[in-house]
């Protein structure tokens, strides 16, 4: 690869994984702002009353994405949530870390709770039982979530006081065609009501995420008609086009590694919570193999330069 | 001639240039309307006049006894009223008095997320028989002064507002709204056989009221009305009939648990002197009255996060404006190069700058024109309707077209310079 192909192409990648970087954060953002605009309920939430047990136990078989959160008793806005799968979930954090999956006897805690020191480690303590703290609730410490504390806790599944709210991709439909209507409503106190972001966010992603795939496709085809020629004379002096594409490839690879340098960089550098290096990773990943898929394919079927002309 | 053969041949380049031009002026339109969105929210709900200090104002009467008591004597219920009265006039501050007692409804068209009991603690009641043998059902309601209708910004989107001055429950008929999502179920002008505190009452729907219509309303800013009916409380507490003194006696106790929106230059010691004051004035002593600290802390933390949110949506929208203004410079290189001896070729058969620069930009016109047709057709599959977001997503065409055709003219006029240097002409 010349000097010239290495710029242009590399220029172009870096700058499609930037964006993409940038909408994998928005993604992240906005998705913290609406659960913490909605007491971490996402819009699609329900709210279930009947016997705690039983409702667990038919929300836990919708599905390991499935959120539920339950109510302990007492003065303090303290929620027990059970979920098997918590990578999909965005809790806005401004210190710390989210729950893993299977994590117990831990605390995600607003900045007013008020909390232990213990050998370094901070703890809250809940009906004689002690969580270590790991995250810090809220955007900020100035949060609608200061006084409020999330605790990963299987063995105070069913000790609910009032609704238990499940939270899903879906959840009323999912409840209702398996457990009937029973006891089930649709919650609506969200601050994303007052505007049209539920729509216009979606449509956003939507788009950006076009705009980078198109662009991405579009530098994978842009290296293939500059690396056109090189690949035929290399034809035309005796080597076999897949190694010479292979080589390519591998080239192009390292461009989009180096491409990705700076958003990776970038990502761990700003410490955030809610910005993680390996989701970075993931969408540069997707991102270089669209241009890579692009370039196989458009070195494909470019008919060959015709000799002599 | 010269067109179809620089189409056919940079066609690819081209096309993804006026995709993505677009693509971006459609996200330019949706940022926009979105901005529009938030303006209009934070104009209703979160205006400099709603940024007040919030009391909350309850009677002491909290034993059911000393409440039933105090209820038997007419002069009592008097005295209440005057203390209401004189609160609800005071132009220091304005009494918020809401409350959201559930009414039931007979031969209830709607269905149960109307119910009283939908979404809160306790579950849906569904219909039932009263007393009298009516199939009634319970429905949420709330009920509300002007005051509290006019600092919440509460607007209809069909009909008209209730005449405050009008209202009056002593001939069993009373003007109500209905919330957004009654809209279908009935119309304004139906009448709605209702029982209010044990009074039955002819609801006449004089108007639907807003989409998303909220209220503070016990320490929730996101309390919406979509589900509620909403019947407005008459602007004084004077007169009523003997026989109705049970009625009155629990709605002036309704009406006197309210909140109080204090403009911050007024200190809690001149409110509780007004209070006092009123209290001198009526006779009515039974009240206590407590800061809401959570009112103005919810407003600011709810408020920011609607501005959070359109920092973030605009922030999103710049970077893929540069994203793809710099993409475009990418490709106007790569055009030119592809362009190149072509382009020379006419420079040196004797084709003035000018007329090769036209000869060029021909080719963009028509990737320009492609990219506004691509914007229209991306619109129209849009459902909402926003003039700002038309003008934002024409004027971005607009910048990229200007930018485009700069650098293009940039690119072109440094490769002939360079040519001519070079050749020494």
């Amino acid at each position: 690869m010349s000097g010239r192909t290495v710029a242009i192409v590399g220029g172009l990648t870096l700058l499609f994984m930037l964006l993409a970087s940038a909408l994998s954060v928005y993604n992240t953002q906005q998705e913290a702002i609406t659960l913490e605009g909605n007491k971490l309920y996402s819009t699609a939430s329900i709210r279930v009353t009947g016997d705690p047990r039983e409702i667990v136990r038919k929300a836990r078989t919708l599905g390991p994405e499935t959120r539920i959160y339950v109510q302990l008793p007492g003065e303090a806005r303290v929620r027990n949530l059970l979920v098997d799968d918590p990578t999909g979930l965005n809790l806005p954090l401004h210190e710390g870390r989210p729950f893993r999956a299977g994590e117990e006897k831990a605390a995600i805690v607003g900045a007013a709770i008020p909390v232990v020191d213990r050998d370094g480690r901070e703890y809250f303590e809940y009906d004689g039982e002690i969580y270590e703290v790991i995250g810090r609730l809220g955007a900020g410490p100035d949060s609608l979530l200061a006084a409020d504390v999330l605790l990963s806790d299987p063995a105070r599944a069913f000790d609910g006081s009032g609704p238990i709210v499940v939270d899903r991709v879906d959840a009323y439909a999912r409840y209702v065609e398996n457990f009937g209507s029973q006891g089930v409503a649709r919650m609506n106190e969200d601050t994303n009501r007052r505007t049209n972001i539920d729509f216009v966010s979606p449509l956003l992603l939507g788009l950006g995420t076009a705009i980078v795939t198109a662009g991405a496709v579009f530098t994978g085809m842009l290296a293939a008609s500059l690396l056109q020629r090189r690949h035929h004379v290399l034809h035309l002096l005796g080597h076999r086009r897949l190694p010479v594409q292979a080589r390519s490839v591998g080239q192009l690879g390292l461009v989009a590694v180096m491409a990705g340098l700076p958003a990776f960089a970038a990502a761990v550098l700003a410490g955030d919570p809610m910005v993680s290096g390996a989701s970075v990773l993931g969408v540069e990943a997707l991102v270089a193999s669209a241009v890579v898929v692009s370039f196989l394919t458009a070195a494909h079927l470019r008919r060959p330069v015709a000799p002599w002309s | 001639m010269e067109l179809v053969f620089d189409l056919r041949r940079n066609w690819l380049i081209l096309t993804c240039k006026a995709l993505a031009w677009a693509l971006l002026a459609v996200t330019v339109f949706n940022i926009a309307s979105f901005a529009q969105s938030t303006d209009t929210a934070i104009n209703r709900s979160f205006s400099a006049e709603a940024e007040t200090n919030m009391y909350q104002l309850v009677d002491r009467l909290a034993d059911p006894e000393d409440f039933y008591e105090f209820r038997q004597s007419r002069t009592n219920l008097e005295q209440l009223g005057a203390f209401y009265d004189e609160l609800n006039e005071a132009d220091e501050f304005d009494l918020l008095s809401v409350f959201d007692q559930p009414v039931p409804v007979r031969d209830f068209r709607g269905n149960e997320t109307f119910d009283a009991g939908y979404g809160t603690e306790g579950s849906v009641g569904g219909p039932y028989t009263d007393e009298v043998g009516r199939r009634v059902q319970d429905v949420k309601a709330v009920q509300l002064n002007q005051k509290a209708f006019d600092f919440y910004r509460l607007a209809v989107s069909e009909g008209t507002p209730p005449d405050w001055g009008d209202v009056d429950y002593s001939d069993g008929a009373v003007p109500v709204l209905l919330g957004s999502s009654y809209a279908g179920v009935y119309e304004v002008g139906d009448v709605i056989d209702g029982n209010f505190y044990t009074l039955p009452m002819r609801m006449q729907v004089t108007g639907i009221l807003e989409e998303e219509a909220s209220l503070y309303y016990q320490g929730e800013m996101n309390f919406y009305l979509d589900h509620h009916l909403l019947i407005p409380y008459p602007p004084s507490a004077e007169q009523f009939a003997a026989q109705d003194q049970v009625f009155y006696g629990i709605l002036y106790f309704a009406m006197v648990n309210a909140d109080i929106a204090v403009p911050r230059g007024l200190s809690t010691d001149q409110v509780l002197g007004e209070l006092a004051e009123a209290s001198d004035h009526s006779g009515f002593e039974h009240y206590a009255v407590a800061n809401l600290p959570d009112y103005l802390l919810q407003f600011s933390l709810v408020k920011s996060i609607i501005q959070d949110n359109l920092a973030l949506v605009q922030g999103i929208g710049v970077l893929l404006c540069l994203g793809v203004l710099v993409a475009s410079g990418f490709a106007n290189a790569q055009l030119l190069r592809r362009r190149q001896a072509k382009a020379l070729a006419f420079w040196r058969l004797g084709y003035s700058r000018g007329a090769i620069r036209r000869m060029l930009l021909l080719t963009a016109l028509v990737q320009y024109a492609a990219a506004a047709a691509g914007t229209a057709v991306g619109l129209s599959l849009l459902p909402q309707a926003s003039p700002a977001g038309l003008w934002s997503a024409a004027g971005v065409l607009v910048l990229l077209v200007s930018v485009d055709a700069a650098h293009e003219s940039h690119l072109l006029r440094r490769l002939i310079d360079h040519t001519s240097g070079r050749m020494g002409t």
